[in-house]
Formats: C-alpha cells, structure tokens, sequence
C-alpha cells in the first residue's frame, strides 16, 4: 500500500483548488488522525484546514505550508477541547473515536504533550524538516530540537517500563 | 535511540495504514461542514463577534466626538477603562498592554472580540484581535474549569514581526482562579502581556450573557468591585 505522506512538490500555484484538495485531501486526513490520535477528529480538523483554505485560495504563497500550520493549530485545538473526556472516559472514547492501532509504543505517542507529540508525527511520518516543523507548531527550529529530545528521552523510558 | 526512532517510524506507519481514509469532494465537505457538531464554534459567535466590532468602532467613534478630542480605543492607557464580554467571558481592566518586538501594543479602534463558547463549565476562551498599522495582535486566554472553581492555563500573544505569530514559548500554566460565579479580580504582569486593574469572569451564566450585537461595549466606567480577593497572578512559564 502506498501512502502519500505529503503534498506533490510541483507548481501548485497553478493547480485550482479543487486539484490541490484531491493531491492534499489524504494527507491532511492522515496527519491530523495522528496529530488527534483520532480518525473521526482528523477528519474534522482536516475538513476544517481545507474548507478555511477554500476561502483564501489563491492569497496563500505555499498552500500546502499554510495548510501543514492549519492543521497542527486544529489539532491542537481539538486536544484541548477533549482533554476532559480523554481523561475522564480513555477506553470509551479511544474505542468509539478512532480506527488507530495502540501498543505501547503508540499510546506512549499519544500521551506525549502536543508540541512533542506534533513534533514526532512530523518528524517520523511526514519526514518533515526541522524548518517546516518548526513553521507549523510556530517556534523556532532549535525549539523543535529540545522538543523532540525530550519526546524521545519520554519514550524511551516508557518503552523501558 | 536510533532503533527508537525505527520503531517510531514503524509504529507510525502502521496507524496510518489502518486508516481508511473517506472519500472527499470539495464540494460535499462545505455542505456538510456548514452544519457544525454542537462542540464548533457556531454561527452566532462569528456573527457576534463581526458586529461586536462593529459596536467597538461606533462607540470609540461616539466617545471621541463627544469628549471633542481625538478618537480613543478601549484599552489605551488614558484613564478610560477597558471592557469587552461575550457570551462566555467578561473584561475590565484600567489598561491592557502586549510587550512584543521591544514596544507596547494596545488593543485598538478595530478590535475583535470573540469567545469559543466550548463546553459549559468546562472550557471556553477569550480572544482578542487587532491590528497596528499592518501587522496583526493577538491575545487569547483559554480557561478551564473543574465545575466548582474556574481558571485560566494558557494566555497567548502574537510577536510582533511583519508576520505576525505566536510568542515562543506558548505560556501555559494556572494565571489565575476564582469560584465560578465570580470574577477573577486582579493584575496580570507576564513578560508579553501586563493587564492592571482587571476583573475578568469566564464561564459567565446564561443570564448574565447577552447574545446579542451588544456583547462587546465601550465602558468608561472602572471595573467594578467585588468581593473576590486581589491577587496577583503569578507569572508562570511552564511551558511543556
């Protein structure tokens, strides 16, 4: 199975944007699932990033930077809005909102804070570089850095436990 | 660490290959999305906060011309008080001030006033939104609440810079708390945002929010005073 884990690289200021929404479509869905840790909020959040993209078509100089950012700030919105019923009801809401896989590995993923956790997914799925990770979640690149050692320092004693 | 970061990989992967990604049609999402779940921002809100400015703008208009004086804005530092409410959150304060790309910012003539209404007694925001000459200012406060007391635990601000983004890092932690039902009454002085004289209520009741234009008013009065106790907020920078 071939995944596309990002938009074609290519003149997109050329595509319309119902091209740009096929090319993009399930990728956002994909990263935002994982930035959620949920398929039913990726697509949300996803559908959200693209429609708010609709509007502005055509203002955007790199649509798909645009809509990497839209969708870290969507996700991370979503986290804190459903912080308290993760909390409260985690079996319940993990079995009901999502397709994801889980072991240890993952849910260790999933617990991490949001910045770290933004900053595993696109290091690690996207293959994003530190530049354009540091452009989504808005920090500096030396931010992203000490974001994903400590990610990976949690992780680590996670998976030693 | 290098086999950690292999099994990161592969773990990740695996998640997205057990997604089943649903079919898309632009079209078919802008229909489907104009009919938001109840946890969405919903209409209203933006048609508030659009006209909010709105009464911002007439008002600041109607104070200059009948003070005879220059226009004056809510939150700038010249005595006259600051105030702005929503459906869920209400603000006095005598002066609110950004401390961005070595100078002060104040919330001006064209400012946006708006409130994710969130979950009853769970979570909702306040968030302001203007612009200097081109470049674009921010505050957000996100607050939270247990059903007994209520918080806020992230205040945010923009930069500053042409392309304006969010202060790094983020400040996240308590700021301040009072019982629901009561406004938070105090000072707020972190390193981007100093508010002096503020009463602020989050998660206000149903009856005490106007769902109307008139959610955001110019107020010249002082904040009011209350019973709730003066503290300062402690400035925290938790970060993650």
């Amino acid at each position: 199975m071939t995944t596309q884990h990002a938009p074609p690289a290519g003149p997109l200021e050329a595509q319309t944007f119902e091209e740009f929404f096929s090319d993009a479509w399930p990728w956002a869905f994909r990263l935002a699932s994982l930035l959620t840790h949920s398929t039913e909020a990726g697509e949300d959040v996803a559908q959200d990033a693209l429609i708010a993209m609709s509007q502005r078509w055509g203002t955007a100089d790199r649509p798909a930077a645009y809509l990497r950012a839209s969708l870290v700030n969507g996700s991370y919105n979503w986290n804190r809005r459903n912080r308290t019923a993760r909390t409260k009801l985690p079996l319940l809401v993990t079995s009901e909102q999502s397709h994801l896989r889980f072991d240890e590995l993952a849910d260790a993923i999933a617990r991490l804070p949001f910045r770290q956790r933004a900053v595993v997914v696109m290091r690690y799925y996207s293959d994003y570089s530190e530049a354009e990770i540091a452009e989504a979640i808005g920090c500096r690149p030396g931010t992203v850095k000490s974001l994903a050692a400590r990610a990976l320092r949690t992780l680590a004693k996670e998976i030693e436990r | 660490m290098i086999a950690l970061e292999d099994r990161i990989r592969t773990v990740l992967r695996c998640e997205v290959d057990a997604m089943h990604v649903p079919d898309a049609v632009p079209g078919e999402r802008l229909v489907r999305v104009t009919q938001p779940p109840t946890r969405r921002r919903p209409l209203y809100v933006a048609m508030v906060a659009a006209a909010a400015a709105v009464v911002v703008t007439a008002g600041v208009a109607v104070l200059a011309q009948g003070r005879g004086d220059t226009p004056t804005v809510p939150g700038a530092p010249t005595g006259l008080g600051f105030h702005v409410e929503t459906p869920t959150v209400a603000m006095d304060a005598d002066s609110v001030e950004v401390i961005a790309a070595d100078r002060t910012w104040v919330p001006t003539g064209d400012l946006v006033v708006n409130s994710d209404p969130g979950m009853p007694n769970e979570y909702t925001t306040l968030e302001l939104t203007w612009h200097d000459g081109e470049i674009e200012q921010r505050i957000y406060m996100y607050f939270d609440s247990d059903g007994v007391d209520w918080w806020a635990n992230e205040i945010r601000t923009y930069d500053g810079q042409p392309e304006a983004d969010w202060v790094d890092p983020i400040a996240t932690g308590e700021y301040f708390r009072s019982p629901l039902g009561t406004p938070f009454v105090g000072d707020l002085d972190l390193p981007n945002l100093r508010i002096s004289g503020m009463t602020l209520e989050a998660f206000r009741s149903p009856t005490n929010s106007p769902n109307s234009a008139e959610s955001t008013t110019l107020d010249t009065a002082p904040p009011p005073a209350t019973g709730a106790p003066v503290v300062d907020a402690a400035t925290k920078n938790a970060g993650e």
